[in-house]
């Protein structure tokens, strides 16, 4: 079945009510479950006793750069232009090569469980077929549901161009980063809000240089925060689930 | 045996990172791309005959690669093929393209790895590349433990390893890479390095990717969250899905815990049959002795037997 080419996730035609959709699924109200995370950063905290602003932001900017931005953001790039051809099989195998990239068992199962439950939500957002096929995919553990590809192809449903997507990722990325720094005791709000406003640079260039890359570009070299995430599975105390 | 010219089936995916496209602009002054030594080929397949032991099938071989007869060194595997790959030039210059096929048939079972380090040269005009193609089958066990890599001051170096793996085959892989000869003062002294390891299902679904890009000059390889104050870095997987990998994960994990001088951690590979081990350390030794305990425990776990000597 050969179905039209989704004209809505047009750089030119991102309107007010795109705006407004890409409020919805970035803000930390939205129930993606990422604000129990740390994405390790509980135990580089521990056992490298991060504290300094600026430590927490060069550290940040290394996951951003190094881990998601050349690894998830290509896959939810990919995934987008694939949603907008009705490329269902595509988003499959993207959702596939993903999750094959990620070493550390809690960052790849917390990046399962967000995408899924943005799929559970889905349905109330967009009847696009496309995101409700991969919803089905994933049911019937035919795909995996990253949350970077279920955010490509929803975004690209409601009207959000690929480069905002990303920067939706990247931004929701940081703030759960930081939200985790602050509960750690280790920054407080105004630190918090300084550090975000301070990446911003890094996610314009993150999400400009991967935007273009192909699947079989993303490479990624991070095994610090690898091992950081492996010690936090077995950690006897801990306040994130990753 | 029989001897074939065939070459190794190319991994799918052609495309290299486009540093190695510019560089490719340039031969090199000595022999070309593709000269008599430049263009190496191995492609070996190994076949278990009646009394259980695995034997060498088909073999071709074309300079710089070398390989040694089947060696019998595990007492306790009385029939695992042991091969030892050689290299004559004594490492990699600027020009070589090595493509390695290595085929294990039904049950058999190989240890491959090398005579010594794998240095990889200074480089001023094109690169070296290695592309490995290597097909796990049916009940097959393969060991396959290279010493580390060194990659000297300047040198450009690209490697792609396809493991296509049988799901009742075991693999236990490990690799070292070495920050250049620290003890000449060199330390990631490299132009470019390039790795890209696919592990796939025979369907063609993937297992697990490990693919980085490390060009030090460009981007500082020591930040936090990639090497930190470490200099050497190891890889180790286990495809396997017999054992509880749940608790094989946090032994080897345990085991990496109790060492002083090195940052390590396991966990469950992507594909959920088999483990990852990654660790950090200063020196090579160290995170060669690490990696060798790790390696004794999974297969003490794996198949009831203690590491072999292997002699080098």
């Amino acid at each position: 079945m050969h179905l039209p080419i989704n004209k809505q996730a047009n750089q030119a035609e991102f309107d007010s009510a795109s705006f407004l959709n890409a409020l919805q699924i970035s803000d930390s109200f939205f129930p993606t479950g990422m604000v129990t995370l740390s994405h390790a950063l509980e135990t580089f905290v521990d056992e490298e006793g991060v504290n300094s602003v600026s430590n927490f932001k060069n550290l940040l900017e290394d996951y951003l750069r190094y881990q998601i931005g050349v690894t998830d953001s290509i896959a939810l790039a990919n995934s987008h232009k694939a949603a907008i051809v009705r490329n269902l099989p595509e988003i499959v195998k993207i959702d596939w090569m993903l999750g094959a990239v990620k070493f550390a068992k809690e960052s790849r199962d917390s990046s399962i469980k967000s995408g899924r439950r943005m799929l559970e939500i889905c349905d109330r957002l967009t009847s696009d077929p496309i995101i409700l096929g991969l919803k089905r995919e994933v049911e019937e553990g035919s795909s995996l549901g990253n949350y970077a590809v279920v955010l490509g192809v929803l975004s690209s449903t409601l009207g959000i161009p690929c480069q905002q997507a990303i920067l939706i990722e990247l931004y929701s990325f940081a703030v759960s980063f930081l939200g985790a720094a602050m509960r750690l005791g280790r920054l407080n709000y105004l630190e918090v809000q300084d550090t975000l406003k301070n990446v911003t640079e890094t996610m314009l260039e993150v999400a400009a240089e991967n935007i273009d890359r192909s699947i079989s570009e993303m490479r990624s070299f991070t095994p610090s925060i690898d091992i950081m995430g492996m010690k936090h599975e077995r950690a006897e105390r801990r306040l994130f689930i990753s | 045996m029989s001897s074939t010219g065939s070459k190794p089936t190319y991994y799918p995916d052609t495309s290299l990172p486009t540093q190695f496209c510019e560089f490719d602009r340039e031969q090199p002054n000595q022999l070309r791309v593709g000269a008599a030594g430049k263009e190496g080929v191995l492609n070996v397949t190994f076949k278990r005959d009646g009394n259980d032991n695995t034997f060498i099938s088909k073999q071709y071989t074309q300079l710089p690669f070398h390989i040694t007869r089947v060696l019998r060194l595990d007492d306790n595997l009385p029939g695992m093929a042991f091969l030892y790959i050689q290299m004559p030039t004594g490492g990699l210059l600027q020009g070589d393209r090595l493509q390695a096929c290595i085929n294990l048939e039904q049950g058999t079972q190989v240890h491959i790895t090398t005579q010594s380090v794998s240095k990889v040269y200074r480089m001023d005009k094109n690169y070296a590349s290695q592309i490995t193609d290597i097909h796990v089958g049916k009940g097959a066990f393969l060991e396959y433990y290279p010493d580390a890599l060194l990659l000297q001051k300047g040198s450009r170096y690209s490697q792609k390893t396809r493991l296509v793996v049988h799901d009742d085959a075991t693999v236990i892989y490990g690799e070292i890479v070495l920050p250049g000869r620290v003890a000449s003062g060199e330390l990631f002294d490299y132009e470019i390095y390039h790795s890209d390891l696919l592990a796939e299902y025979c369907n063609g679904k993937p297992r697990f990717r490990e693919s980085l890009l490390l060009e030090p000059e460009q981007i500082d390889v020591t930040r936090q969250g990639m090497l930190g104050h470490w200099k050497v870095f190891g890889n180790f997987y286990v495809i396997n899905k017999t054992v509880n990998l749940d608790q094989l994960s946090d032994e080897v994990h345990d085991i990496l815990q109790d060492q002083e001088g090195i940052l390590g951690g396991c966990s469950l590979l992507p594909s959920h049959d088999g483990i990852v081990v990654r660790i950090l350390g200063q020196h090579h030794r160290k995170v060669k002795t690490t990696m060798d305990q790790v390696w004794g425990w999974v297969r003490q776990k794996l198949i009831s037997t203690p590491l072999p000597q292997i002699r080098k």
